[in-house]
């Protein structure tokens, strides 16, 4: 009974100072588009407020909501909202007291897509370092609720680095991740939990370990890149890293028959890496770029957009390679992280003025290239002044999340937008939290996010014997014209 | 007035622990506190206690950021092992009661101060010994068997989970206890606790490897005792294990019923802990890294004057602390005067090479700050933090990276990291002062510091070569010919690596800097130059 008058003494909003702007808070919500399964936007005014009122209405229903700090949604209450105004708006109404007066700011919609998202999403949580590494995970997250939980994190094998993790088409069963250190190694899962396999990617003729993957449709291929990769730190102030590659190839390993496919047109003196299969896995995407001397022309090294065609059956490589876009016709700027979407409709990748490392570009922001027309443009829509960088599209391609650094500069944080079919996208929202503020004091970047279509299920146990056992089994090779 | 007697060996022992802490090792203490990053925050002590041994970890955490004023941290030391010794006391007396061999209690503190004296010791484990052994004292409250039974498998698990791997001396001394003073090991219920216990410590480690990720020593022995994670259980042996025979000691040996003979065993016993303690500390004290560190505390302090004057009395040889008193010297304006007065080891003595270490950074991220290489002491800074072996956070490097960020004009970072130690005790007065200056360039620019540095940094990009230092350092002395530190660590650099002809060539760029007369290396360098052409 107490409770319930405490619960319900919400102060009432009377007398109210209208103001003709919509409310200052964060994340910034006003106007985006978010599935119908999603958590809750929580969020915090901007300005110090002693109370803050909330009012969501939905198509059927209303939340109503006052609290000192964080707007705190309750989440079956949202979950019953989101499902009942599915392609249709909410109108959320937002009223500040600050000392005696109330102020009741302009309402703002939040748009519910009736386009699905998938299950969760993949990440690494990695501070924004340098060459040092502290903790750091790959975790798993719900969206529609709360939950993280690690994937694996690198106190199970202490001093590793994890990292590239990805799945086949965003499905958890075929998941490639790479571990680096004294224990390091290459996990391959094929077939779910209690399948890991302990590789060592490392062959004669390819230059490195591998790197960058990225799952062929049908499963049985795994394309990597291989990278010399330096590292190199800026004196003067607004920028910090440079990350450049000496050298790089892309690869394709094959599961079945355990060889890395080494075809020359994918190694020669140029860098090539960034490689990711079409929707039909009949093409293999890369980047390239013509090879200069490092470090002296690190500001020269631009990557164009490249295909070649992949036939899975055999295994073999096309002809030739072809240009899609070239640095040229892109105002001399330099392409990466080419992720085609799973409908076959677009490429989305990033440029920036030069190198590949592009989450240490300011300048990076993300493009779309349509495939039927060969046109490209940049993401206007969620491109900021900050670096936008790594992405990936939901198995429906109607969503895309990516990597940005809007907050502050440095920190990474992930945010959501829609495609629709003419290829628009929607105002990207941040990655729900249930405490906004704990981004605040997060010492960790969000990193490689991959949306997964159902949980990642994968035995730490496993994990923890298979890497600190010494045994690793030997990618084979295979020199194909 | 003889009961009281125990509790005044106690104190004198506490006073011995404060004032050897105090006067005598106190850097090391103000080393610890750089380490860790206690915040106020409810996501700060979630993520601690929810692992294995984190409440110990937490209020470890909170007791170590106190050294930050190393007499504060210095009592809490000798409060923690006053209580340690105590408790052990009040559990051998549970065994029997023995006044005569009073002084073997104090052997686990004796062997904990030691321990101690190691700067990668982490007082959490201390913490949790103590709870565990209070745990102990809740343990024979109850006079029935299945009350304390019940206690011992509850408490176990619960133990486990607030204290780590330590949690087994409560299982043991449940099972000790029951032998030696209820006498009841042999019935039904102290079997299975028994029983119980023994299954609790092999599977408990097991199931929780199953949601939280570590290893499985870490999970079995402890994992916030000492810095480093690998460390093995044998590390915390020594220190284990005298607790558990001290009070077998009281239960096993006679009483000394004569006051001769009680004298006799009462000296005995003195000598033997002083020995003891001699014989520990003098395996752990490690003065040479208190000096290390005393070097880098006058730094972080900007006491120059004091650590030249510490260098007059007794010249410093570890690099770490030559290149600290370089800077000293530099900032003092007694640089390219008397810094051939000191010993030198090269040009690691101005500017250290990076090493993926938390402490050699940290000292190197001083200098190029003051230099005036903004970027590069951000990058040593952060660097250093993330090195830290227990993942553990510095609010030291935080400011740094405060400071840095505030200079760059990244205003958003600044405010981040100022936050965050707006939410801890002792930055807390220095992030409020420094919020104030968030996007305030008149501001800045007048700070004595922060504007200083602004006029010092490069503005013009280039990337960082370790090898070509003596690049970086004319590039950025070029940019502001005021910058005197740029031109004296350019010209002890030539000096340093016999580039004699370089370091006459760049002479001539000091001009700008007004030397009222030569300064005396640099006079040097040009007699020997001219005996010798």
């Amino acid at each position: 009974m107490y409770l319930c008058l405490v619960v319900s003494c919400n102060r009432p909003v009377t007398n109210p100072v209208y103001v003709a702007r919509y409310p200052s808070i964060y994340p910034d919500y006003v106007g985006v588009t978010i599935p119908c399964r999603i958590a809750p936007l929580n969020f915090i005014s901007t300005d110090t407020v002693d109370l803050i009122d909330v009012v969501l209405q939905g198509k059927d229903s209303r939340i109503h909501i006052q609290e000192d700090q964080v707007v705190d949604i309750p989440i079956k209450k949202w979950k019953k909202m989101l499902a009942n105004t599915a392609g249709d708006s909410i109108m959320v109404t937002v009223c500040i007291r600050k000392g005696k007066g109330w102020r009741h700011y302009l309402p703002f919609p939040i748009y519910v897509s009736r386009d699905t998202l998938d299950y969760g999403l993949v990440y690494r949580l990695i501070a924004p370092g340098y060459e040092v590494y502290s903790k750091m995970g790959i975790y798993q997250r719900e969206l529609d609720n709360f939950d993280q939980t690690p994937i694996m994190e690198n106190t199970l094998v202490r001093t590793s680095c994890l990292n590239c993790h990805a799945f086949r088409h965003n499905n958890p069963d075929c998941l490639s991740f790479h571990v680096r250190g004294a224990h390091g190694a290459t996990v391959i899962q094929q077939h779910g939990e209690g399948s890991e396999r302990f590789m060592n990617t490392k062959v004669d003729s390819t230059l490195s370990s591998c790197v960058y993957p990225y799952w062929h449709p049908g499963g049985r291929y795994i394309a990597y890149s291989n990278n010399l990769t330096n590292q190199a730190f800026h004196s003067a102030r607004n920028e910090r890293i440079e990350v450049v590659d000496k050298a790089s190839d892309v690869v394709v390993y094959d599961t079945k028959k355990n060889k890395l496919l080494l075809c020359p047109r994918l190694m020669t003196d140029a860098f090539e890496t960034f490689p990711a299969f079409s929707a039909d896995g009949k093409k293999l995407y890369f980047c390239s770029a013509e090879k200069k001397d490092i470090p002296a022309q690190y500001k020269e090294i631009k990557y164009s957009l490249c295909s070649i065609d992949f036939d899975a059956q055999n295994g073999t490589f096309g002809d030739k390679v072809d240009t899609l876009i070239s640095t040229r016709d892109i105002g001399g700027k330099s392409i990466s992280f080419d992720r085609p979407s799973f409908d076959g409709k677009y490429i989305m990748f990033t440029l920036s003025d030069y190198g590949n490392f592009s989450i240490w570009h300011r300048e990076a922001d993300l493009y779309i290239l349509d495939l039927r027309t060969g046109k490209y443009r940049p993401l206007t829509e969620v491109n900021s002044k900050e670096t936008e960088s790594f992405h990936d599209w939901s198995s429906n391609s109607h969503w895309f999340v990516f990597s940005s650094r809007r907050d502050d500069g440095l920190y990474t944080r992930l945010y959501i937008s829609s495609i629709d079919k003419d290829g628009k996208a929607t105002k990207p929202f941040m990655l729900p939290q249930k405490d906004p503020i704990s981004n605040e004091y997060s010492f960790f970047s969000y990193n490689v996010p991959e949306f997964v279509i159902a949980p990642v299920h994968v035995s730490t146990r496993n994990l923890n014997i298979g890497l600190m056992s010494k045994e690793r089994e030997q990618f084979g090779m295979k020199k194909v014209e | 007035m003889k009961k009281y007697t125990s509790h005044l060996y106690t104190l004198i022992f506490g006073i011995l622990v404060f004032v050897f802490f105090t006067f005598f090792y106190y850097s090391h203490l103000y080393y610890q506190e750089q380490l860790q990053l206690f915040l106020y925050i409810d996501s700060y002590f979630f993520d601690m206690v929810c692992r294995p041994g984190g409440m110990s970890g937490y209020i470890g955490a909170f007791f170590t950021q106190f050294y930050y004023f190393p007499w504060i941290g210095a009592l809490i030391i000798a409060l923690l092992l006053m209580l340690l010794q105590e408790l052990v006391l009040f559990l051998s007396n549970s065994f029997r009661r023995q006044p005569q061999w009073m002084l073997l209690s104090f052997i686990p503190s004796v062997m904990y101060w030691s321990f101690l004296c190691d700067e990668n010791a982490m007082l959490a484990g201390l913490v949790a010994l103590n709870l565990t052994l209070i745990a102990v004292c809740i343990y024979l409250i109850p006079d029935k068997l299945w009350k304390r039974t019940f206690t011992l498998l509850i408490g176990s698990v619960i133990l486990y989970y607030w204290v780590g791997g330590v949690y087994v001396l409560f299982i043991i001394f449940g099972v000790l206890f029951e032998i030696f003073r209820f006498k009841d090991s042999r019935k039904r219920g102290a079997i299975v606790a028994q029983i119980g216990g023994l299954l609790i410590i092999i599977i408990l480690p097991l199931v929780t490897s199953t949601f939280y990720q570590d290893t499985l020593p870490r999970l079995y022995w402890g994992m916030n005792y000492y810095r480093f994670p690998n460390t093995d259980f044998y590390s915390f042996m020594y220190m284990w294990v005298p607790i558990i025979l001290v009070p077998l000691v009281f239960a096993a040996l006679p009483s000394q019923k004569t006051d001769k003979h009680r004298s006799v065993l009462f000296f005995c016993q003195l000598f033997g802990i002083l020995f003891l303690a001699w014989f520990v500390l003098g395996q752990n004290m490690n003065f040479q890294k208190e000096e290390i560190m005393n070097y880098d505390f006058l730094v972080r302090g900007k006491n120059w004057p004091a650590i030249i004057k510490k260098a007059e009395k007794k010249i410093p040889k570890a690099p770490m602390s030559v290149a600290d008193l370089n800077l000293a010297l530099c900032q003092e304006g007694q640089m390219a005067d008397r810094m051939f007065s000191f010993f030198q080891n090269g040009p690691e003595g101005l500017l250290p090479t990076f090493q993926r270490d938390f402490t050699l950074p940290l000292v190197t991220n001083e200098i190029y700050y003051y230099l005036g290489f903004i970027n590069t002491s951000q990058r040593f800074a952060f660097e250093a933090m993330e090195a830290i072996p227990n993942y553990e956070k510095s609010g030291r490097v935080v400011k740094r990276l405060a400071e840095t960020n505030l200079i760059n004009g990244e205003y958003k970072v600044a405010e981040k990291y100022l936050k965050i130690l707006q939410k801890t005790l002792f930055y807390r007065k220095f992030a409020n002062r420094t919020m104030k200056l968030l996007g305030n360039e008149e501001a800045i620019d007048k700070h004595p510091e922060y504007g200083w540095l602004r006029k010092c940094r490069p503005e013009k990009d280039f990337l960082f070569s370790p090898a070509e230092k003596d690049m970086m350092l004319g590039t950025l002395f070029v940019h502001n010919k005021q910058n005197r530190m740029a031109f004296e660590y350019l010209m002890a650099y030539y000096l340093l690596t016999d580039n004699l002809k370089a370091f006459s060539k760049c002479l001539k760029l000091g001009e700008s800097i007004g030397y009222k007369r030569m300064p005396t290396s640099y006079r040097q360098a040009l007699m020997y130059l001219d005996s010798h052409q």
